[in-house]
């Protein structure tokens, strides 16, 4: 049974550090070592900085919100980011104009977890991030 | 609170958050900045002002010192590639000094372990950028 821990945020720079210490301590509760937690907490903050670089500015500021989903399943722990915008094409190539450090932060996104994937719904986009959970994880 | 989470409030309060202090020095010449705190989306344009602000002061040499940053991303990055290419227009450099593995390896994953040096030491730093 999934049961996430989930945080909504107004998408403005500023609250990107919640959301991954946030993530960091949920990681941290699946027994994840320090050097994985420090990569999620990359990890997430990656995703968060490019759902903000990507919301649709067209919306009120109440919409203006990135959605951050940490669960854990037997053996993967998953964090999804979503929010209301255009998604990171598969080959990195920007959908939207934003900034080169997008480059950055794919490379590091695909180099820190084991899988990267690239989700668009009606709603807006979502990046979905999966860890393998530690061989010493127990199901609670 | 679910049980396992109980730590949270406590892991949250420890933290200082939306800081990053600046330091900058010269030294011979060379500009040095060095930096507490984390870099991030939010806190990167203040590197990148500070870089920019070194470069507008005829600083070519830079170094910029990240053994107390807790937390760095691809913003911080960018930031530094902006700052390479800003005193390489002037035929200067920006040398990093830099001990914690969990920021040389974003360093390695992204290739820039390869275009910017990284020292352990300042004075190692030093040492290279003045040569």
């Amino acid at each position: 049974m999934r049961e996430p821990v989930e945080i909504a945020f107004p998408a403005k720079p500023e609250y990107v550090s919640v959301a991954r210490l946030v993530v960091a301590a949920v990681a941290q509760s699946h027994l994840f070592d320090p050097e994985e937690v420090e990569d999620i907490k990359i990890a997430v903050s990656e995703a968060c900085s490019s759902a903000i670089l990507r919301i649709h500015q067209d919306l009120k500021p109440e919409e203006r919100l990135v959605k951050v989903s940490a669960w854990r399943t037997a053996n993967q722990f998953l964090i999804d980011v979503s929010y209301p915008g255009e998604a990171v094409d598969a080959s990195g190539i920007q959908s939207a104009p934003v900034v080169a450090e997008d480059d950055f932060g794919l490379s590091i996104l695909t180099g820190l977890m084991d899988k990267v994937e690239l989700l668009r719904g009606k709603a807006g986009s979502s990046l979905r991030l999966v860890k393998s959970l530690p061989r010493t994880a127990t199901i609670r | 609170m679910r049980p396992g989470f109980s730590g949270l409030l406590g892991f949250l309060a420890e933290v200082s958050w939306l800081d990053l202090k600046i330091e900058s020095k010269e030294s011979g010449g060379v500009g040095v900045i060095t930096l507490d705190g984390e870099v991030d989306v939010y806190t990167a344009p203040k590197l990148k002002s500070r870089l920019v602000d070194l470069v507008d002061e005829g600083k070519y040499k830079i170094i910029v010192d990240l053994r107390k940053v807790d937390f760095m991303d691809s913003s911080g990055l960018g930031v530094l590639v902006g700052g390479l290419k800003r005193v390489k227009s002037h035929k200067g450099t920006i040398a990093l000094v830099c001990n914690q593995e969990n920021i040389l390896k974003i360093f390695r994953i992204t290739g820039l372990a390869k275009v910017f040096p990284i020292f352990p030491s300042k004075e190692e730093a030093l040492g290279s950028i003045e040569e």
